[in-house]
């Protein structure tokens, strides 16, 4: 196996980045060298985008050449509508210009507005089965129409979905912040002690 | 009705009911909420030659949550500068998603009309897209203009006058974040510091942003739709929140009928599988 390609490496690499990062973070040691660091990253992230581009352009384009229907239609309006995009973002600002104003934002705002992910999300999923699930979906109906235009004239109604919002909802939220950042520092610590491998591509150790 | 039409028909249905306050002289009355009114006085009570930063972290597809507070917040700052309350606003923008971002910039600029009605330079500046995102949001708390050297146009920061005494972030008097992405980052970086922060947000961000706003982290919170229009309201101005208002709340009475029609399906159903 080629020496570049050995697990102990890329743990090396993983651990004196870190180091530096953290000494940086806590002691200001070392703090050209984490910013140099992260403006590496940044700039290897960059990359990500000529990854993403191939992807693209390779999965969609073997669609089409393999007259798969009904997918090639949808793959053909892709690649049309990304290479004209991308032709009008470089070489005509007013075409980009009006792509977005006059296309993309009506159709975003379509989908936003119209939640149609959530409507059948809803008409697919929301079956109230127990009690449980009464709960939550009379909690998430309140909530809604509290923060909606009738709310400030019912203010039971009001009342209520704030109630809801700063008591129920924030308990949660801090528990699952909690809890996230403590998850991260275990990730973090079984990174350094070479548990966890799945960064290298690999499933992690015990 | 075939199982393979029905998202069609209630797509139909929804996109019938979106359009009806357009068509129609339907609309619900406004009532100003308190939580609108701490946004609006965490503006106005800023103080004298105070230098407010917008932040404008939302793409394209934002326009419709945080594009209409992000216009109604530059216009409540332009009264403030006429009435010469405040000194002025430098707006900017960190998005990684980039130049996709900045046109939302720009749009939130022509619509608030802030280039006719504010002098450039001395009454807002646009420093544009500032690459680097996390790293340059922390690099802006130590020296701004280190971090951004140039506006928008390519002039430098240092003969733009009302940056004139802005080392760092913190020697702005109010920071707003106009928010799509990661709420986190942002709170991690930037509040909980001298600055006033508040937040523009939709709703599904407003329930994270709770615990650093009850925290004091977050000063007030402004989100799209039924409070922007409040916000309008206050400012005296009807924008296209107040329509859109009414189309969210037609919305969210035929969500809850789908509710009750997919759990009235799934008792019938049970009931004759017990059968």
């Amino acid at each position: 196996m080629s020496i570049l390609k050995r697990r102990e490496i890329s743990h090396v690499i993983y651990i004196l980045t870190a180091v530096i990062i953290l000494l940086a973070e806590y002691t200001n040691l070392g703090a050209l060298t984490s910013s140099k660091l992260m403006i590496a990253v940044t700039m290897i992230v960059n990359f990500t985008i000529v990854l993403g581009f191939y992807n693209l352009v390779y999965r969609h384009v073997n669609i089409i050449t393999r007259q798969q229907k009904p997918d090639m239609y949808y793959s053909l309006v892709l690649i049309i509508t990304f290479v004209v995009n991308l032709a009008c973002m470089y070489l005509w600002e007013p075409g980009f210009q009006w792509i977005l104003a006059k296309v993309f934002m009506p159709v975003m705002i379509a989908i936003t507005l119209g939640g149609f992910t959530l409507i059948t999300m809803l008409y697919r999923g929301a079956r109230v089965r127990d009690w449980v699930s009464l709960v939550i979906m009379v909690s998430a109906i309140i909530v809604a129409l509290s923060k909606s235009a009738i709310g400030m004239l019912i203010p039971p109604l009001y009342i209520t979905g704030d109630w809801l919002l700063a008591v129920p909802n924030m308990s949660a939220r801090r528990a699952i912040t909690i809890l996230a950042g403590l998850g991260t520092i275990i990730l973090f610590i079984r990174g350094l002690l070479g548990l966890e491998r799945s960064y290298m591509g690999e499933t992690s150790g015990a | 009705m075939k199982s393979e039409y029905e998202d069609s028909i209630l797509y139909l249905i929804a996109i019938i009911l979106l359009a009806l306050p357009s068509i129609t002289p339907l609309s619900v009355p406004i009532e100003v909420s308190p939580e609108t009114i701490e946004y609006y006085d965490a503006i106005e009570n800023l103080p004298q030659d105070a230098v407010i930063y917008l932040e404008l972290y939302s793409g394209v597809r934002d326009w419709f949550d945080t594009g209409q507070p992000s216009v109604a917040t530059v216009k409540h700052i332009i009264r403030l500068v006429h009435e010469g309350k405040i000194k002025g606003i430098v707006i900017g923008t960190l998005g990684v998603e980039g130049p996709v971002v900045l046109p939302e910039a720009l749009k939130v600029i022509s619509e608030s009309n802030i280039a006719q009605e504010l002098e450039y330079g001395t009454e807002w500046c646009f420093i544009g897209w500032v690459p680097g995102f996390e790293a340059a949001m922390a690099s802006m708390l130590e020296d701004f203009k280190g971090t951004v050297v140039k506006d928008n146009y390519g002039t430098s920061l240092d003969d733009i006058p009302i940056l004139d005494g802005i080392v760092d972030l913190e020697d702005f008097d109010c920071v707003i974040v106009t928010l799509y992405g990661s709420l986190e980052i942002y709170v991690r970086q930037w509040s909980g510091r001298d600055p006033v922060f508040l937040l523009i947000c939709w709703m599904g961000h407003k329930t994270g942003a709770m615990p650093y706003y009850k925290s004091g982290q977050i000063t007030a919170i402004m989100t799209h739709v039924k409070q922007t229009a409040e916000y309008e309201k206050l400012l005296g101005y009807k924008g296209m929140s107040a329509a859109l208002a009414t189309s969210q709340l037609i919305m969210q009475f035929f969500l809850i009928a789908i509710i009750i029609i997919a759990t009235a399906r799934y008792w019938i159903g049970r009931r004759k599988e017990a059968e």
